[in-house]
């Protein structure tokens, strides 16, 4: 999730800084632009200015073209002002026309102004140039035209007029020769110059310009300007020498001509930067375009590569993980986790699996084991039981044959002995019916093969059990306390053998109680239910308790503690309960005594 | 020359838990005219049997509290030399061996005839008779060479070595006639008749030449 966001985060962070980028570029351009269009009014101003003759007749003023650059310019101004910082200059043209237009009307001579008008213009457009970042172009071709337009063709129209206006004067007031020898070349050798910086920047743009589309579209316009310039610098270096009134027309058609060729390129000037401003605009729109083209694709890939090492490591890790924990829910170590491939996810899961294929295998071998050692110990048991079954059998029987051999030498007597052979033949009769004893008391452990089971209900059980143990228990001076839990289930189980079972427990509390004297001697028989194994039954005493040695041998067969017993008890009442399906176990008791209980399942599947 | 000394009357010690067992024994015995004297365990016999009783054991070799075979071990460190009698319900070759190495005379295993029983049961009494019998005259001759003076002790073990009168005489100094008259003492007290009676006597007394 940290990566997934970090990724996102970064994706956002370049696109914005890609926009932000390009639409600073873009803005910049846009400035161009405006700056651009309002040189164009500008340059209405100069056309209007320079059109109409100073003091000539002949037309009347155009003052409504001067109300369309009033507004044009006052509605620039108060538009552009946001950008621009052109208020005062604008103000300061615009109140200069209104002064002109009305010198023109009252018929007044409007050199001063037309000149003062041209000077503010010529501020107004370099302003312009410098407020709309023109004049910080960045690329060499808009940059050197922007200098032509901003810079040159203002200050080369200005001298158009400042030396028309000078011929003028010199023709009409007949200025001595001498100021005109001196200032007219002074005045003309200004317009040339200035038309060769416009020469030069127009090279440089040229150079600066790739694809020529440039110099296609304005060459021809600068180029008819230059010829007309020449043509007008021509005629006047011609007429230094006396000018008269009759040449006066000549000269005012080439200067016009000049002015017009100028204003022209002018405007072809203003009408390509414009153009390479919008083409520099659209250039850069294209590149943002590009770059987030570019992003996206690159984010889309990200994605993609995301998704497919989702599928490939973490889905993997993922069953993985599944598996694993199922098997250590269920600890079913048959279980493998499915990955084809020879990749490191490969690698891993097939080695996983051989993990999970070895824990199976020890699994098996130490179940094998343990179920191999329970087979050995059954059977050692089962050998040591019939040897003490023997035994215990061939004690009376060896008693019965000495006896009857006994009996036989006192019949054989003379006279015979019968007081003695009565004796011995009684205790045959008595060994031969401890030997019928102990043969009843194995056949339980061989009876338990087929129990016959039915369904028992505990508190019935242990009624009949306390019934058969009250007298016993009296005799003993002994407590009996019996504890049932409410519902207890009924179980498959054979009566009989439980109650051997139970009488067994509890004739062994009685004898391990014999000898307490110093606190009460208490039996306690309780019952309840034990999940999942069903109900789980325990005899309790205040006894001895078990000696820590003997603890897990009371279970084995023939093992005892007892001057009289077999050791047989436990071991059948573990055999019974076992076939039962349930455990018995014994523990010691609190604070004293012990404490044997077993369990019971309620469906006697086993 | 025994022959008038009062004769203990032998009697079979049975020891075994299973009362009905060691009761049918005491009746065996007791019916071919054995004395019997019953026991528990070992713990009882030791307590109760009467100091050099003559007789033999009837030994089960399983007992409570300790095996026959470690009570075998318990008598012998004891110096009891009663000849043991085992039975067993299930007597295995290993257990046999051991027994008989240690000194058993007899091991029997379930069901045992009675007759086997009675017979290695006689065969016990009269091999702790005998041996009786020949620690009473072993202890009779001791009793005889305690009459001796040194050097007649001296001269007896120089004849039995196979030295002559003359060689003894030489060897320790004296005259012949001395050694003679050693000698004749000598066969008088420890009752020889005879140089090969002597010989005998001081075999059983296990006398060594000097050096």
């Amino acid at each position: 999730m940290i990566l997934c966001g970090a990724f996102i985060l970064s994706i956002v962070m370049t696109v914005y800084g890609l926009v932000t980028e390009k639409r600073i570029a873009i803005e910049f351009a846009r400035k161009e632009l405006v700056g651009s269009r309002y040189l164009g009014a500008v340059r209405t101003t100069y056309a209007n200015l320079l059109a109409v003759p100073e003091g000539s007749a002949m037309s009347a003023p155009p003052i409504h073209r001067d109300d369309v650059v009033f507004k044009q310019l006052s509605d620039l101004a108060a538009g552009a002002d946001g950008h621009f910082d052109t208020h005062e200059f604008a103000g300061a043209l615009m109140s200069t026309l209104r002064e002109l237009e009305r010198r023109r009307a009252a018929g007044g001579n409007a050199d001063e102004l037309v000149s003062k008008a041209l000077a503010e213009a010529q501020s107004l457009a370099q302003r312009i140039g410098d407020d709309s970042n023109l004049t910080l172009d960045p690329d060499l071709d808009s940059y050197y035209v922007q200098n032509i337009v901003v810079r040159s063709m203002p200050s080369l129209l200005g001298r158009f007029s400042e030396l028309q206006q000078f011929f003028e004067a010199s023709i009409e007031k007949d200025a001595s020769s001498v100021m005109r020898q001196v200032r007219l070349p002074i005045l003309a050798s200004q317009v040339a110059s200035t038309a060769r910086e416009v020469k030069a920047d127009l090279q440089a743009a040229y150079r600066g310009n790739s694809d020529g589309s440039l110099k296609q579209a304005v060459d021809a316009g600068f180029g008819a300007m230059f010829v007309s310039i020449d043509s007008y610098l021509g005629a006047l270096s011609t007429s230094t020498s006396g000018i008269d009134t009759r040449d006066a027309v000549t000269y005012n058609r080439f200067q016009v001509s000049a002015v017009q060729h100028g204003l022209k390129a002018w405007s072809l000037a203003q009408f390509e930067l414009d153009r390479l401003l919008r083409k520099r605009i659209d250039g850069l729109l294209g590149k943002m375009q590009w770059g987030l083209a570019l992003i996206g694709g690159l984010a889309g890939l990200s994605i993609i590569l995301a998704i497919l090492t989702h599928r490939h490591i973490v889905g993997p890790l993922r069953r993985l993980e599944t598996v694993a924990l199922a098997v250590r829910e269920h600890k079913d170590y048959s279980l493998r986790a499915t990955h084809s491939g020879l990749d490191e996810i490969g690698r891993v899961t097939s080695g996983f699996n051989e993990m999970l294929a070895e824990l199976a295998a020890a699994r098996r071998r130490e179940i094998a084991a343990r179920s191999e050692a329970a087979r050995v110990a059954r059977l050692t048991s089962m050998g040591e039981m019939a040897a003490s079954i023997a035994h215990e059998i061939n004690q009376p029987l060896f008693a019965i044959v000495t006896n009857a051999n006994a009996g036989l030498r006192w019949l054989g007597a003379a006279p015979p002995d019968l007081g003695r052979l009565e004796t011995v033949l009684k205790r045959v009769v008595r060994d031969g019916h401890r030997a019928s004893d102990v043969i009843a008391s194995v056949r339980a452990l061989i009876k338990q093969d087929a129990p016959a089971r039915a369904p028992l209900s505990i508190e019935a059980l242990i009624e009949d059990i306390r019934g058969l143990v009250r007298e016993d228990l009296q005799r003993e001076q002994i407590s009996l306390q019996v504890q049932l839990a409410y519902g207890l289930p009924s179980v498959q189980a054979d009566r009989t053998q439980l109650q051997q079972v139970l009488l067994n427990l509890i004739s062994n509390a009685v004898d391990a109680m014999r000898e307490t004297q110093d606190r009460p001697r208490e039996l306690q028989i309780s019952a309840a239910i034990a999940e999942p194994e069903g109900v789980v039954i325990a005899v309790a005493d205040s006894g001895e308790g078990l000696d820590a040695n003997a603890d897990d041998r009371i279970f084995e067969a023939f093992f005892t503690t007892k001057d009289k017993g077999m050791g047989l008890g436990l071991s059948i009442c573990r055999s019974i309960i076992e076939a039962h399906g349930g455990r018995l176990w014994a523990s010691r008791g609190n604070p004293n005594g012990s404490i044997f209980q077993f369990t019971l399942p309620c469906k006697g599947d086993a | 020359m025994t022959a008038d000394a009062p004769e203990a009357i032998p009697v079979v010690f049975v020891i075994d838990d299973d009362a009905s067992v060691r009761e049918s024994l005491t009746e065996l015995f007791t019916s071919v005219g054995l004395q019997v004297a019953a026991f528990g365990s070992p713990v009882e016999f030791l307590r109760n049997r009467a100091t050099d009783a003559a007789g033999c054991l009837v030994l089960d070799v399983r007992l409570p509290g300790s095996s026959g075979l470690d009570f075998q071990a318990e008598l012998a460190r004891a110096d009891i030399q009663l000849p043991i009698i085992f039975i067993t319900g299930h007597g295995d070759i290993p257990m046999t061996v051991r027994a008989m190495k240690a000194g058993a005379m007899e091991f029997l295993t379930k069901p045992i005839r009675d007759q086997d029983l009675l017979d290695a049961v006689q065969r016990g009494i009269d091999l702790d008779r005998t041996r009786r019998e020949q620690n009473r005259s072993v202890t009779e001759l001791r009793a005889r060479l305690a009459l001796l003076t040194p050097r007649e002790r001296e001269v007896v073990t120089l004849v039995s070595a196979g030295l002559l009168n003359k060689q003894i005489a030489g060897r320790l100094g004296v005259a012949e006639i001395t050694i003679k008259m050693h000698r004749g003492n000598a066969m008088r007290k420890l009752q020889a008749a005879s140089l090969a009676d002597l010989m005998r006597i001081v075999q059983v007394l296990g006398l060594q030449p000097p050096g």
